[in-house]
């Protein structure tokens, strides 16, 4: 299959897990139903289910679901490890400080805005502390220093979480776990378009460096040699996948296991060019978590299962399934 | 001109009826949050959190999302106008209502889906993101506090207005005083015995000063031994349990996931409690004690029965 | 193009004792084959690094093509120089076609997609390298020499002017690279100038029109094989009794001189070793 026509196939699945996603709930929807909602005419309630409640959290899935996946092949490209995810640089720690600080704070002044901004600051605070940690270490960018430090600013920042959940009260530590649990839950068509703000230029960005990411996944010494001012290429990558998740994770939580297995699903079936894996990773990813989501919500209803639990308990067993089939 | 008049006339009844509820008398009935004007039913309460909830007329579709309220509700005749539960409700008259979830965080989407005209949901000093939300989606939120005695007279009165059932509101109240002061009676002149009450084992929790439950400790003639206590609900260290030796530990049973008193007694650092040891740590039903409603006077009841054995009937 | 040519160059890795490189100056002539050739540790890689503008000098200059390196981007580079580097670890799954596809890229810049003329680069190259066969299997599969023939293969779909090889022989068996050897000649009648650091004494010898022996950060001798290549020369650096006889030929190979090391025994009768703490 052509790579477009894989492209176009992606982007098929996506658009039914998004039909399905709007028209599944506490009240099934059928199809015309939605369609009508969405034109705003129709039973009043239906409407608002669809226009306020459904599509929004459903169109928030997809966007972090691709940023998560999309950053999580750059960071798997540049620290040439397959282990590597969006979160290796302690970015989730820290938007999980700013997150819990906040709530635990600021408390009724906390609303859902205030809560992703202090989200987002914390996690690019850990990015400037892990990039500062690398640098002083005397190898900016050096591979191994990264890793190392963003698991030890990781492990700092849990602790301070902890720390802080200790001195919560109910209330807080309730929100708080319930924040770093991850969840659509409080999608709004305004934190939608602030991500999308985020998430453009940076898939933009990301897809100019794909040539760039295939040549640093072979070797860095290579990836010079073949033309790519490898400093400034890493510094660009590392950035830009960091302000991605950090965006990712300020507005939804911590939702793992995305950034790490989607780009190896589409490596395994159609191999690692970046031209063709990251537009394909974020629209993996994308429908993989509306997909989980939609579940998260009707498996239990009334209640809702976190999002992280049914990405890692629905994709572990299908990742397996795929290292069997290649191996076979 | 006239709407702006029409609301500060509501906005004076209502303050007044807080006020007058804040005082903890509530015997007057005089001021209510009562309708703006003859010529529109629309009824119109500040709730807890000092908002003004109006609605276009009494409430019929109501979800509630406190255990304590539904059972208000239910006590006020409301049963046939609820439309949800929570997974806490229990109870034959709400087993087949449809669920939303837990009270802190229901599934919107259902809440929804069920049109209701009110929900009365917690009053906390945490973030108020539900209560924006259901707001900003067309639903009237009435937040309700449950932490003291006064409160719960106070969202009696509060949702018979809101229920246009202020008369059974009234009887309500009133009834709940009259058992009170009945418990208060017969304690009358008898020793008052210090009681820890025992919220959770591990780490230890217990009613602070503030909370209903020290109020009904007090009215069944006992005193809390952690009065001295700021938080509402404070975690405190068994050492300092041992050290105060209460007479009396009232332990609430029944619920998902209570305590067992016989594995308490045995219990590292609770085995020096002499209340234990002795006999003295009574276990009390926890639907009867836990919820901050109608059924006070029966939790009064139930404290008293544990803390002054020496009153039970022969 | 016209080579390289560096003068004065010194180079001294963080917390290393001595310079790995101190006081080189030579020429790598364009269109000819230049063979650098030393003991472990004497500065091969690093010279090869520092005329590639992989490393930086702390002293001497450098140029490519008649300009200082420090004017050329690493994309302008790329352009005229392909390298085939001693070893790489790719740690994704990928095809040996996609591996010498990246030999293009330097041409195609950021946005361009491969077309008709790309894709025969790399199929002449594959076929150069032998490596035709591999195309569409995972690099994983193949054999440590498999997976250089690849990389050689890779530089050539650049198309270059120069290339710069760092070992490309190490894991090859006789015939393979008896192959790549007789490709770097070809290559070198094309006109490409050819920089080879290689361990290959005698092969060194028959096909590098230049030699450059270096020891211990310093050039010991350059010239023609001849030239470099004497008993004093090569007992000095590498210490070890060795004879120097000539290739028998036929063909272009005649006359070459060829290093033959001796049995133990003549260690005794060897020139002295300069010691390093002498002098």
């Amino acid at each position: 299959m052509r790579p477009a026509a894989r492209l176009l196939l992606l982007a098929s699945i996506l658009a039914l897990a998004l039909l399905a996603a709007v028209r599944l709930g506490a009240v099934p929807l059928s199809l015309r139903q939605v369609l009508d909602a969405v034109r705003g005419t129709g039973d009043a309630t239906t409407v608002v289910i669809v226009q306020r409640l459904r599509l929004p959290r459903a169109v928030l899935a997809a966007m972090v679901g691709g940023s998560l996946a999309a950053s999580g092949a750059t960071f798997q490209a540049l620290l040439r490890n397959p282990l590597a995810e969006p979160y290796i640089l302690g970015i989730s720690g820290g938007a999980a400080v700013g997150a819990v600080f906040a709530i635990a704070l600021l408390g009724a002044a906390a609303s859902g805005g205030i809560v992703a901004a202090c989200a987002l600051a914390g996690a690019v605070l850990a990015i400037v502390l892990v990039f500062r940690i690398a640098a002083v270490a005397g190898r900016a960018l050096d591979t191994r220093i990264l890793l190392l430090a963003g698991v030890v600013v990781g492990a700092f920042f849990n602790a301070c979480i902890l720390l802080a959940l200790t001195f919560a009260d109910a209330d807080a530590f309730r929100s708080a776990i319930f924040w770093m649990m991850g969840s659509f839950g409080g999608a709004t068509w305004r934190s939608i378009g602030l991500l999308a703000a985020a998430m453009v230029p940076a898939l933009a960005l990301l897809m100019a460096l794909a040539r760039s990411l295939n040549l640093l996944s072979v070797g860095e010494e290579t990836a010079a040699y073949l033309g790519t001012r490898v400093e400034r290429t890493k510094l660009l990558a590392y950035g830009t996948a960091s302000l991605l998740t950090a965006s990712a994770v300020a507005v939804s939580g911590v939702i793992g296991f995305v950034g790490l297995v989607i780009p190896h699903v589409v490596r395994m079936l159609w191999g690692a060019d970046h031209r063709f894996l990251l537009p394909a990773s974020v629209l993996a990813g994308a429908a993989f978590v509306v997909l989980a989501d939609t579940l998260a919500r009707t498996a239990v209803a009334p209640t809702e299962l976190p999002v992280g639990v049914v990405t890692a308990f629905v994709g572990v067993p299908f990742f397996i399934y795929l290292l069997r089939r290649r191996a076979a | 001109m006239r709407l702006a008049a029409t609301r500060l006339q509501s906005i004076t009844a209502a303050l007044a009826a807080a006020l007058l509820a804040a005082c903890g008398t509530g015997g007057d009935t005089g001021a209510r949050g009562k309708a703006a004007s003859a010529a529109d039913s629309s009824v119109s309460v500040v709730d807890d959190a000092g908002r003004t909830v109006t609605l276009r007329g009494p409430a019929r579709r109501i979800v509630a999302l406190v255990p304590a309220v539904t059972e208000t509700v239910i006590a006020l005749g409301g049963a046939d106008r609820l439309v949800g539960r929570t997974d806490f409700d229990r109870g034959a008259a709400v087993e087949r209502l449809p669920s939303v979830g837990g009270g802190l965080d229901p599934s919107i989407e259902t809440l929804v889906s069920l049109r209701p005209d009110l929900v009365l949901g917690w009053e906390t000093s945490g973030r108020t993101e539900l209560r924006d939300r259901l707001t900003a989606l067309g639903i009237p939120v009435f937040s309700i506090k449950t932490e003291d005695t006064t409160d719960v007279f106070r969202s009696i009165r509060n949702l018979g207005v809101l229920m246009a059932r202020q008369h059974a509101a009234d009887s309500a109240a009133a009834a709940i005083r009259a058992g009170l002061d009945e418990v208060r009676a017969s304690v009358a002149g008898a020793a008052r015995p210090t009681v820890f009450f025992m919220v959770w084992n591990d780490p230890p929790m217990t009613a602070g000063p503030k909370t209903f439950v020290s109020r009904v400790i007090e009215v069944a003639g006992g005193r809390n031994v952690f009065a001295d206590q700021a938080a509402l609900w404070p975690n405190v260290a068994l050492e300092e349990i041992v050290r105060r030796q209460p007479e009396f530990v009232v332990v609430p049973i029944g619920e998902q996931g209570t305590v067992r008193l016989e594995a308490l007694k045995k219990a590292v650092g609770w085995r020096e409690l002499r209340a234990l040891r002795e006999g003295r740590a009574v276990s009390v039903p926890a639907q009867v004690v836990n919820q901050p409603g109608p059924h006070l006077a029966e939790a009064a009841r139930a404290m008293r029965d544990a803390i002054h054995p020496e009153l039970r009937p022969r | 193009m016209s080579g390289w040519s560096c003068r004065g160059v010194r180079f001294r890795y963080p917390e290393a004792d001595r310079a790995a490189l101190d006081g080189v100056s030579l020429e790598v002539p364009a269109g000819a084959c230049t063979a650098v050739l030393g003991p472990n540790g004497s500065g091969k890689s690093t010279l090869l690094r520092v005329l590639l503008g992989t490393l930086r000098p702390e002293a001497g200059e450098v140029a490519l093509d008649g300009r200082p390196l420090a004017e050329w981007t690493r994309e302008r580079i790329a352009r005229q120089v392909g390298v085939v580097p001693q070893g790489e670890e790719a740690v994704f799954p990928m095809a040996v076609r996609e591996l010498v596809a990246m030999g293009r890229y330097p041409h195609l810049g950021t946005w361009r997609r491969e077309g008709e003329a790309d894709r025969r680069a790399v199929e002449r190259a594959m076929r150069r390298c032998d490596v035709l066969a591999f195309a569409a299997r995972p690099l994983s599969t193949l054999s440590g020499g498999e997976r250089q023939r690849a990389r050689v293969a890779r530089a050539l779909a650049q198309e270059p002017a120069a290339l710069a090889l760092d070992e490309p022989t190490a894991a090859l068996d006789v015939s393979h690279e008896m192959a790549i050897f007789e490709l770097l000649r070809e290559l070198g009648h094309a006109g490409t100038t050819v920089l080879l650091v290689t361990h290959s004494l005698n092969l060194a010898a028959r096909y590098a029109d230049r030699l450059v022996l270096l020891d211990r950060g310093r050039i010991a001798a350059q010239g023609t094989p001849a030239q470099v290549l004497t008993r004093e020369t090569v007992e000095r650096v590498y210490g070890w009794p060795v004879r120097i006889d000539q290739h028998p030929g036929p063909g272009p190979d005649a006359g070459a001189p060829q290093v033959v090391p001796l049995s133990g025994e003549a260690c005794a009768g060897m020139a002295i070793r300069e010691d390093a703490d002498a002098a």
